[in-house]
């Protein structure tokens, strides 16, 4: 099982990918971040941000909608409980 | 296919724009738009487990925002199903669910009922911009002395390395094959065994850009999302070559200024940056003196804990991270870097 700490720094980098290698955003992120207005996540940005999650845990999102998670903890929530 | 505001036919693929993204539907009448879900406007967000396919107005649909309607090209308008048919298929799915956001979405649903297909361009854009984002890892790793008990794939490979007479270069074969290995699952999240050999008797995977370098002690492997090549070479523990003689061969002009070609290191780091460029390129034969050395897009590498001059090529080679092999795993290794102080 992967640890929070090792799931929020797979994010940074799909943060990172998605900001074109910019680092700044990925630096600041913490549990506490909203996805959309701290992180930028457009809505388009937000099925970017499904594919890859879903390709690096290797988990599928059922059930639920990318707008179902509001902060980055709720996705490490989510990710946490689905990733081996 | 494209889009344009325009009059709408029955059987017709719509979408409206909510935000950053496209929610479509199909048309029946003014009267009767078929969407999987409600358009995604604030205050109509709905759990996906209680999304359906369900009917609405053309008003509705829209939401005050302009309606596109898809012009198939001429192979989309003669694969289609015909209107009347399309109209059926969505009717019949009035009520159903399963929505997900990224395998059974409105757009998949919408070309499923006109064109047969499930397919999602917006979904397909992103999985693009995934597929081709900033990625570049190289995997330095040592070369045993005696080759382990491991399994490699794909068997063609297995093979190759297995019939391979020169024990050294079997080794230094079977080494970088395990850092690719390594660098596929952890990057990438995939196994060796889909890969293919081209005619060139290069290997390429239809998932991500690949290259191996071997040489001495030390071998490597490079995987990225775009086009990438690796070459290294030992520093050290070589015997001696006619390195002035190897320079003059190889270098131009430009390269001659730039590269004191007296000094090894420099006539390796010019070397590798040539046939890092080469590979990248997948040509079948290398003549160094046609590779610009020079070019934008190489970086090179002195790792001390390789003794040897490594050079990585590619769009991502700016943004790359260098990993050291080690028994439970990989390290990142900051090596200095050729050219900076």
């Amino acid at each position: 099982m992967l640890t929070r700490n090792e799931i929020m720094e797979k994010l940074r980098e799909i943060v990172i990918s998605a900001d074109g290698g910019a680092t700044l955003k990925a630096q600041r992120m913490t549990e506490d971040s909203f996805i959309m207005q701290d992180l930028g996540f457009t809505s388009i940005g937000m099925l970017y941000l499904a594919i890859a999650v879903e390709e690096t845990f290797s988990i599928r999102f059922d059930g639920v909608g990318i707008s179902d998670f509001v902060t980055v903890g709720n996705l490490v929530d989510y990710i946490a409980e689905r990733a081996k | 296919m494209k889009w344009w505001p325009g009059k709408c036919r029955m059987g017709d693929m719509v979408r409206v724009r909510v935000g950053g993204i496209w929610h479509y539907g199909v048309y029946i009448s003014d009267d009767e738009v078929i969407q999987f879900g409600l358009p995604p406007r604030e205050g109509a967000a709905q759990s996906p487990d209680k999304v359906r396919v369900c009917q609405t107005t053309m008003e509705e649909f829209s939401g005050g925002s302009i309606i596109e309607v898809a012009e198939l090209t001429r192979q989309e308008a003669r694969r289609r199903l015909p209107p009347e048919k399309t109209a059926r298929v969505a009717r019949e799915r009035l009520g159903e669910g399963g929505y997900n956001l990224l395998h059974n979405n409105c757009e998949h649903f919408a070309y499923e009922c006109v064109l047969g297909e499930k397919r999602s361009e917006q979904e397909e854009g992103a999985q693009k911009r995934w597929r081709e984002r900033p990625l570049a890892a190289v995997y330095l790793i040592r070369v045993p002395s005696a080759l382990p008990d491991m399994t490699v794939e794909p068997a063609a490979r297995a093979e190759q390395i297995m019939k391979t007479r020169d024990d050294s270069l079997r080794r230094q074969r079977f080494a970088a094959w395990q850092a690719l290995a390594y660098g596929a699952k952890a990057q990438f999240h995939l196994p060796l065994s889909g890969l293919k050999k081209r005619w060139t008797g290069q290997w390429i995977s239809d998932d991500f850009f690949l290259s191996i370098a071997h040489a001495g002690q030390w071998a490597a492997a490079a995987v990225s999302t775009r086009p990438v090549g690796v070459d290294l070479e030992p520093v050290s523990g070589q015997r001696e070559k006619p390195w002035e003689q190897l320079a003059r061969a190889m270098a131009s002009p430009a390269e001659k200024q730039a590269f004191d070609l007296t000094k090894k290191e420099a006539v390796l780091a010019l070397w590798t940056r040539k046939e890092s460029a080469f590979k990248r390129g997948g040509g079948a034969r290398f003549s160094p003196a046609r590779v610009d050395g020079l070019a934008g897009g190489i970086r090179t590498f002195l790792p001390e804990e390789a003794a040897c001059v490594l050079s990585l090529c590619g769009e991502h080679a700016g943004s790359a991270k260098l990993y050291l092999m080690r028994e439970n795993g990989a390290e990142e290794i900051h090596p200095r870097e050729w050219g900076t102080a």
